[in-house]
């Protein structure tokens, strides 16, 4: 076999290789679970709270969360409202609201203005 | 409008666009052409109106579509039918199901929700780009430095009161036909049942289509990567009129993904080595990433910081060693691995040294950004590795494709290569 056919053989069995890899990752099944973070619905209210856009806004983690999943919090947060500017460092001083869950001890100077759900939202006094 | 409407319009805008261009590249077929043209004037339509301080909106979107409508009139109805051929309307046949697969699912994962839907989202709601979202230090795991395209092409059918989930999977459906339209004309040289099998290996191109990537970007990168190898081929070829979709392929490369930029340079060098002064002009193609890059920057927003300290490089390049074989245990990972070392040996032809030089350049800088990069290496790879391999891949299976029944100088033609004797 002269080398033009061993590349044409390697070139066909790669494009074989690739098309069935492709056909078998398409086509498993894949979990219902998976296509909705579990976070998703627990944050939706956030859509309807009353921070006007722009906003530099906390997402306070409550005691029992850990960081990881604080951060993965702050992401979906950041999905339901891409309109504001979020962190999870509610001591910035650039934050002018916080969003938290009920009882999350926060830094003093803030005001509830708003609850929904699971969350409270509160205010930078005097602002 | 719907956000189909905005996919429409950008296809309008490709069609006009492929129309006026048809001259500067005969060889370049509508169905490539268009998406090409589409994306990349989608992109840069919506770019030059932020840059210049116009707000998008749906009538900017409304607007694209009337200029593609009135560059592509003058050419209605001039371009003459043809009878579509047996193996074509295969190819179609295998490619539509996954078209129909992906445009029917709303995509869902984890990068497309928190970097490409988010930041499409930002920016339609911003009517531009956000420099001071894309500056606020807590969102950093947006990555606000990577380049536009997608989110861009996103976020026209979200200005026209689309889903982004819907949206991404619109793109997407279109982006596998223009795939597989894109590596059937890449073998254009290969008999009609290859091209067939080309046109379904890109189509049905692993990992950039699996469900835990949906809504990603790689899909766009590998149909870029694509028309970018294959113009590459043919400006070794001598053949007319690669130049130019050489460097539009270049340009929405490295508008796409950081990968795409080391791609994109890399097809620049190998444009540079084959057809110096006419390769030299694919470079105008890393402009429009240029001046993102340069906005970014001038906005305070920077990528992720590399170490470079020599002793920190060369103890992370021996891990990154020990983490790539460990990687590359896991079935999918390895199956890949296998199909781009088949594929590089049939890649082995003297037309095809150009296309070699673009994937070394690109190799060697997925090398450099593994090792001087600060995540931990197992999980960064096992992570994205597989995303990086196969962005690619359809490109250079189709010019293998492609190569395989051309003619090798050394086999075909000795007596031109060896002297008279």
């Amino acid at each position: 076999m002269n080398s033009g056919a061993v590349k044409g053989w390697a070139g066909a069995a790669a494009a074989a290789l690739s098309l069935g890899l492709g056909l078998w990752q398409a086509l498993r099944p894949f979990p219902e679970a998976g296509r909705t973070p579990k976070l998703a619905g627990f944050l939706a209210p956030l859509a309807t709270a009353p921070v006007p856009r722009g906003a530099a806004i906390a997402l306070a983690k409550p005691a029992s969360m850990s960081t990881e999943a604080a951060l993965f919090a702050l992401f979906e947060a950041a999905w339901q409202r891409p309109d504001l500017h979020w962190t999870i460092d509610a001591e910035d001083r650039r934050v002018a609201f916080v969003v938290a869950t009920p009882g999350t001890r926060l830094p003093a100077g803030f005001a509830e203005v708003w609850h929904a759900g699971g969350l409270v939202l509160f205010e930078r006094a005097g602002r | 409008m719907s956000g189909l409407a905005a996919i429409l319009a950008a296809l309008l805008l490709g069609g006009g666009v492929h129309a006026r261009l048809r001259g500067a590249c005969p060889t370049l077929s509508w169905s490539v052409g268009v998406p090409l043209w589409g994306t990349l004037g989608c992109a840069l339509w919506l770019g030059s109106a932020a840059f210049v301080g116009a707000a998008w909106s749906a009538g900017l979107v409304i607007a694209m579509g009337i200029a593609g409508g009135v560059l592509l009139a003058p050419g209605v109805g001039r371009a003459p039918l043809r009878r579509p051929r047996l193996w074509a309307v295969a190819a179609l046949a295998l490619a539509l199901p996954q078209s129909l697969r992906l445009a029917a699912n709303p995509a869902f994962a984890w990068d497309f929700r928190y970097i490409w839907g988010l930041k499409a989202r930002v920016f339609a709601a911003a009517g531009g780009y956000d420099w001071a979202w894309l500056a606020w230090p807590g969102h950093g795991f947006a990555h606000p430095d990577y380049p536009p395209l997608w989110p861009d092409l996103l976020a026209a059918p979200v200005l026209s009161g689309g889903d982004v989930r819907i949206a991404a999977a619109l793109w997407q459906g279109l982006l596998a036909l223009a795939l597989a339209a894109a590596c059937w004309w890449a073998a254009r040289d290969a008999a009609p049942p290859l091209r067939t099998l080309a046109a379904a290996v890109g189509a049905w191109s692993p990992v950039i289509f699996a469900p835990h990537y949906s809504g990603n970007a790689e899909p766009m990168l590998a149909f870029a990567a694509v028309v970018a190898l294959a113009s590459l081929r043919d400006l070794a070829r001598n053949e007319p009129g690669s130049v130019l979709p050489l460097t539009a392929s270049v340009a929405a490369l490295a508008l796409t993904k950081n990968e795409g930029v080391a791609l994109a340079v890399g097809v620049v060098a190998g444009a540079i080595v084959t057809a110096r002064g006419r390769g030299l002009i694919t470079a105008a193609g890393l402009i429009p990433g240029f001046v993102w890059r340069a906005a970014t920057g001038l906005h305070g927003i920077f990528g992720e910081p590399l170490n470079l300290a020599p002793a920190a490089l060369a103890h992370r390049f021996t891990a990154l060693a020990t983490s790539l074989a460990d990687t590359l245990h896991a079935p999918a990972f390895a199956l890949l691995a296998a199909v781009w070392i088949l594929a590089l040996a049939g890649l082995m032809a003297r037309e095809a040294r150009c296309v070699l030089i673009a994937l070394a350049v690109w190799f060697v800088a997925t090398i450099a950004m593994y090792t001087a990069g600060g995540h931990n290496l197992h999980w960064w790879l096992a992570t994205s590795l597989d995303r990086v391999l196969a962005a690619p891949l359809p490109g250079v299976l189709a010019v293998v494709i492609g190569v395989s029944r051309a003619r090798d100088p050394v086999e075909a033609e000795p007596a031109t290569i060896l002297p008279a004797s």
